[in-house]
């Protein structure tokens, strides 16, 4: 329990982030799409500038976790395939949902039992691609 | 039409192997180029939807 517990805290805390930056709003995600705000292109900017020093500041202090194992980044796999279509893929979805797999859960958490249909879905979709997955170019 | 939106947030995600955190956000801070490549993905998705597809729908 005692260490399931920092899980349930980052989440929350991520929970809490996501829906009052409105990165949950398919509104601001559409926002997004017409280039009409600049809203997403901080919080997302931000949030990676705010990334790139926490990698920095890991790898140069090497920082190390809760059990004092270093932390180590690893790197994605090579090839472009699978990440240009597969991220095409998934940015239709976002643009017609509105929601992320993270959002997903949090909107459901803000009390739209609709997102269950999209849990359901998603969950459906992520089991497709375990059966496609060696028909398919990576 | 939800349904079919989380179908293809599901199968898209684990097919580029990761979402706007895992590739968006964590990925670019690791400055890796598969993520640049997911990112690019998302916005061309995004865009294709938005603007192609949305006009037809509604």
């Amino acid at each position: 329990m005692q260490k399931g517990i920092r899980f349930i805290i980052t989440g929350i805390t991520f929970g809490i982030v996501m829906s009052k930056s409105e990165a949950v709003s398919w509104y601001r995600i559409q926002e997004m799409f017409h280039f009409r705000s600049f809203h997403m292109y901080g919080l997302i900017g931000s949030a990676v500038l705010t990334g790139i020093a926490t990698v920095w500041l890991l790898k140069r202090y090497n920082i190390k976790d809760s059990h004092g194992i270093p932390i180590t980044f690893k790197d994605k796999d090579k090839g472009w395939k699978r990440y240009l279509l597969g991220g095409s893929i998934f940015g239709l979805g976002w643009a017609l949902t509105g929601a992320c797999p993270g959002p997903i859960f949090v909107l459901l958490g803000e009390g739209f039992p609709v997102m269950l249909l999209v849990i359901a879905g998603a969950l459906t979709g992520t089991y497709t691609y375990g059966v496609l997955r060696d028909r398919l170019p990576h | 039409m939800l349904a079919g939106g989380g179908f293809l947030v599901g199968f898209g995600s684990r097919y580029a192997g990761g979402c706007t955190s895992g590739h968006a956000i964590t990925g670019l801070s690791e400055l890796q180029w598969p993520s640049l490549i997911a990112v690019t993905g998302f916005f061309a998705g995004g865009l294709i939807m938005t603007h192609l597809f949305f006009p037809l729908f509604f």
